[in-house]
């Protein structure tokens, strides 16, 4: 009987895609034993032998990791450490493939006896291979700065040969690719800007895919154009910058309102119902996926972290000590244990290290297995002590550091420091009581204040009561001002204005008690 | 070098044969979007599947909206989209504008649309704003109150070359529309030189109306501070709490 470890993957009937694959121990040991010995041979090798042997391995794992890559991204795997066991693998030799491809490159250039053509088909393979590293690095955890000098000086060579912008044919997860040195450069370099914890895989995925119908406008220009520009430091280790550059260094800049127009033209296709690309493996992600890329470009390509929206200052926090309160059910108690005993007793407390804070948020580092399965989009509630108002924020970034067993969240504030949140219990006839988040705005009018609600309590035309001070308060839950994992934050307008029934007192079991009271 | 337990192997390779649930769709080409071209086209040469043709006749367009090029017309009418681009396009409204919309029948709802554009205008949100409006347009082209909605929006924005090409699809769409005199005096306000609304003129009695100054309220704004009050007294009340 054929153990399950050496059992190969099944095909679907019709596939071109190869049998072999890389289901087996044994498939995988094999292809990791022709990428080592070709590493070590590196030094012995003609480059017409280097190019051909190079070739021959890049082909042999594309085919092989087709189907693989495509069950993972599709499947939802990656929910636990055994099923990120075989990405890592997949990132590894990525990895391999990059740095054998670089040096193969590098050295044909230099070679008079290579020809021209095989030195930039051999930059393009080796460039797509990095993107690849980006791509995947998420799997085994990213826990120090990406270093692009190698990235850079290859793509200077390309410019200096006057080659970097013709096109060639690559052969990527089984389908015909067209592109030049410059985009496969770009493509790399904007999966860097996304490949940082705010994006999760199947999202990069997705984006990718754009990256490639988007190769036409992944052009660079070596002045700074008018406009909004994102600009690669050639002379540096460093990924893309925005604006332009005061020094007189080489940079390479990359015009954002073409990549925008690209952006607003697969939005057009969903309006139309199509998905972009129609082929291709993100054309099985879900489509949630899809929206949070084009929620995450529209970021990007509207210049944020530039000159005309820069980020707001960081002022390192030196580790202090915080506790975080995780998801809407752990912050509502949270509120109310602090507002019983002043602190949160009775429940396990998750501490994180403050490492800096802004205007805006924070960057905590906190024991991975304390948020194991706690992603980008979760609710947080942060207490800096026992006395202070717990601020309200949410997860927009995690990169965890596995070595470490440490995870870094990028955490934006929702709601004002000056502005303690409230607890609120909404009320309902026939139907249990729910308990959510009073987030008042940041000024006095009340035009800003929202709860933050479980999303299924988010029923257009629904009416509530709300009684506060003498007064009890009839309002729809109208629109979402921020969204994440199964909650909301709701804005609201007032309806209707009476007087508080003398018996319901609710303020006494809670800062709000808000009833239910039927639909528009 | 990695090796993989049975366990995980066993899940990696059931992995690889499942195919994707209902929202992972697939797309299988522009064949449905031109199947109904095909059909009508005369050199067809064989008759077309009929899992390919729309489910019903295509409803004839409104007698007010004029004549655009025949592609234009199927891309852009979401009532002649067949079941599996329907499904993609209402999944992408339900995510986009969750919390708002389920699907893209709740288009139907203009009332209601232009409240939510209104609202995430309000809270700066102005591509939410824009491409919900369109979408309603889409979906109900032959209601003027949709596209002077976005008439509006656009002209606070003060994007004027939006606006005027807005104007003119409006014109096309609504030729006998009775508020283009006030889109006119929005059109020379914002773009003094196009000729599309005509020339100058000296201020109207009633020039200052509505909840914005100078604006006719095709945005449903309250008229009244009611509601800002009655806010304020809300988060007065709440904080003290």
């Amino acid at each position: 009987m054929t153990s399950p470890a050496n059992r190969p993957l099944r095909v679907k009937p019709g596939s071109a895609v190869p049998a072999i694959a890389f289901g087996t121990v044994a498939a995988r040991t094999k292809y990791e034993q022709a990428s080592h010995a070709l590493k070590s041979s590196l030094p012995t090798l003609s480059p017409a032998e280097l190019s051909g042997q190079f070739t021959a391995l890049e082909s042999r794992f594309d085919a092989g990791t087709i189907e693989l890559k495509t069950a993972m991204l599709t499947s939802g795997l990656f929910s636990n450490e055994d099923e990120q066991a075989l990405g890592a693998w997949v990132y590894r030799q990525h990895a391999q493939l990059w740095e054998i491809g670089a040096f193969a490159a590098a050295r044909c250039q230099r070679d008079p006896a290579c020809d021209a053509t095989s030195a930039m088909r051999l930059l393009a393979l080796a460039f797509l291979h990095a993107g690849e590293v980006v791509k995947w690095e998420l799997m085994v955890g990213r826990n120090r700065k990406r270093d692009y000098h190698l990235l850079h000086t290859l793509m200077r060579t390309a410019i200096e040969s006057g080659r970097h912008r013709e096109t060639g044919e690559l052969t990527v997860d089984g389908l015909q690719r067209k592109a030049s040195i410059e985009s496969l450069y770009f493509r790399t370099l904007l999966l860097d800007r996304f490949a940082n914890g705010n994006l999760t895989r199947p999202q990069i995925e997705v984006l990718d895919a754009w990256l490639w119908e988007w190769t036409p406008s992944l052009t660079g220009k070596l002045r700074d154009p008018a406009g909004e520009v994102l600009r690669a430091d050639l002379d540096s280790d460093a990924g893309l910058r925005h604006g332009a550059r005061l020094d007189k260094g080489p940079s390479l800049y990359l015009e954002l309102a073409p990549l925008e127009e690209c952006r607003k033209a697969v939005i057009k296709e969903f309006h139309r119902g199509r998905i972009v690309p129609t082929r291709g493996r993100a054309a099985s992600i879900r489509i949630e996926a899809h929206v949070a890329v084009l929620l995450a470009l529209r970021t990007l390509l509207s210049g944020a972290g530039g000159a005309a929206l820069p980020r707001a200052p960081r002022a390192p926090a030196a580790g202090t000590g915080v506790e975080l309160f995780i998801g809407l059910a752990d912050i509502a108690h949270g509120l109310g244990s602090r507002a019983k005993h002043g602190a949160a007793y009775d429940r396990p407390r998750r501490t994180a290290a403050l490492m800096d804070a802004s205007a805006t948020g924070f960057r905590c580092e906190v024991a991975w297995h304390a948020v194991a399965g706690v992603g980008v989009g979760e609710l947080v509630g942060v207490a800096v002590d026992a006395t202070s108002p717990l601020l309200l924020t949410r997860i927009v970034r995690r990169v965890d550091d596995r070595g470490a067993e440490l995870a870094q969240l990028g955490l934006q504030l929702l709601s004002d420091p000056s502005q303690p949140v409230r607890l609120a219990t909404l009320a309902a006839p026939l139907v249990p009581s729910v308990t959510c988040v009073f987030v008042p705005g940041a000024d006095g009018s009340g035009r800003f204040d929202s709860f933050a609600i479980p999303l299924t309590l988010l029923s257009s035309g629904s009416r509530y009561h709300v009684q506060a001070g003498s007064q009890s308060y009839t309002l729809v839950l109208n629109h979402v001002r921020r969204r994440g994992r199964g909650w909301v934050l709701a804005g609201f307008e007032i309806v209707e204005v009476g007087k508080a029934p003398p018996a319901a007192s609710a303020l006494e079991l809670a800062p709000a008690v808000v009833s239910r009271a039927g639909r528009k | 070098m990695t090796s993989f337990t049975p366990k995980q192997l066993d899940k990696l390779l059931a992995a690889t044969q499942h195919r994707p649930q209902l929202d992972m769709l697939e797309w299988d080409g522009d064949g449905e979007a031109l199947a109904p071209l095909a059909a009508s086209a005369p050199m067809a040469a064989e008759p077309l599947p009929a899992e390919t043709l729309p489910a019903a006749p295509l409803p004839a367009a409104p007698s007010h909206v004029g004549p655009r090029p025949a592609r234009s017309e199927i891309e852009s009418d979401p009532s002649t989209y067949g079941a599996q681009r329907t499904r993609i396009r209402d999944r992408y409204i339900a995510i986009r504008f969750e919390g708002i919309l389920n699907s893209s029948a709740d288009l139907r709802d203009t009332v209601r649309v232009i409240k939510a554009s209104r609202l995430a205008f309000e809270e700066g949100a102005t591509e939410t704003t824009l491409e919900l409006l369109e979408l309603a347009i889409e979906q109900n082209p032959g209601d003027e109150s949709l596209w002077l909605a976005e008439l509006e929006i656009t002209y606070l924005m003060r994007d004027t070359a939006r606006f005027i090409e807005a104007a003119r699809a409006f014109r096309v769409a609504h030729p006998g529309s009775t508020a283009w005199p006030e889109l006119q005096r929005l059109g020379r306000s914002i773009a003094p030189d196009e000729t599309l609304f005509g020339a100058r003129r000296g201020p109207r009695d009633h020039e200052h109306y509505g909840p914005w100054p100078h604006l006719p309220n095709w945005i449903q704004a309250p008229w009244d501070l009611t509601a800002e009050v009655s806010a304020a007294d809300f988060h007065r009340a709440m904080s003290q709490a």
